[in-house]
């Protein structure tokens, strides 16, 4: 079944590469809902999400022909917008104290709206918006969405081996903060 | 790692799932677009790129043709000078590449 499915995804992908507009906007509108929910845990911050997935759309819709299959179609839109979020977070450096402060707004709002839906703003996801992007994004890929570190390694640009060792940082500040 | 920490770990690791699923369940985008602007998006973009395609290759082809021009004129008037302006781009090449893979060996350590 998965193997049909994934055949038929890349028949899509094959189509949508070969200037099939309606194949590549159906691709990315299935997969809309899943990256935005990637970007959310990613960035802690609904509406940081909701521009970076925008991003996401618009650099899948440039780069479709360089999807050369050997991940799942999902695997390859996170790993654009999870370098989108990234090469913000880096080119944003020198403005830290005013990115940090936008960030805590973005955090309070989502708890905010989280608690306005009678949903429990838990100490783990207080603890996971203390890590830093590089770390939370590697927990996330291996603990939540069960990437190997080699496949980690390729969707960040690093080696598997920091990709170990941020995961491995990442989990013991979650322990320290939830101490 | 101690058998406590392994357990704090897997612990932990229980709870966030159990945080992100239940991020997972109430977090929806607030507009999906729908097929008809997503594929006018793609069509509008793909406009987009085969212009920025055209532009940049015929600034290619005019830069090329200048250097080219450039390069041979010079050759014809003074020989040595061009040879020098050779080997002194290919030495600069070659420093701006190491300096640049020793910056990006720093950047990936800083990260880790």
């Amino acid at each position: 079944m998965i193997i049909m499915m994934r055949t038929a995804e890349l028949e899509e992908v094959r189509r949508a590469a070969e200037g099939d507009d309606s194949a590549l906007a159906s691709l990315l509108q299935r997969h809309y809902s899943f990256v935005y929910k990637y970007l959310v845990k990613v960035t802690m911050d609904p509406n940081l999400a909701e521009e970076i997935v925008q991003d996401t759309m618009v650099r899948c819709m440039e780069n479709i022909r360089r999807y050369d299959g050997t991940s799942a179609f999902s695997s390859w839109m996170i790993t654009i917008g999870t370098r989108i979020y990234i090469d913000r977070t880096r080119r944003k450096k020198r403005e830290q104290s005013w990115i940090d402060l936008i960030r805590h707004q973005g955090i309070r709002r989502f708890r905010w709206q989280l608690e306005s839906r009678n949903e429990e703003w838990t100490d783990v996801m207080d603890a996971m918006t203390r890590l830093t992007p590089e770390h939370r994004i590697t927990v996330l890929l291996k603990h939540y969405y069960g990437y190997s570190y080699d496949e980690i390694g390729d969707m960040l640009g690093i080696p598997a081996g920091t990709a170990k060792s941020r995961t491995a940082y990442g989990l013991r500040q979650l322990r320290k903060e939830l101490e | 790692m101690s058998r406590s920490n392994e357990s704090q770990d897997q612990e932990i690791v229980r709870r966030l799932q159990q945080s992100m699923r239940a991020l997972d369940d109430v977090c929806e985008p607030a507009d999906i677009p729908s097929l008809a602007t997503l594929e006018s998006r793609v069509r509008e973009q793909r406009r987009i790129k085969r212009r920025a395609n055209l532009v940049e290759i015929i600034c290619f082809w005019l830069v090329a043709l200048m250097v080219i021009t450039l390069a041979t004129l010079l050759f014809v008037s003074s020989p040595a000078v061009y040879l020098g302006i050779q080997v002194l781009g290919t030495v600069i090449a070659v420093i701006v590449a190491a300096l640049w893979l020793v910056r990006h060996r720093k950047e990936t350590m800083h990260h880790e």
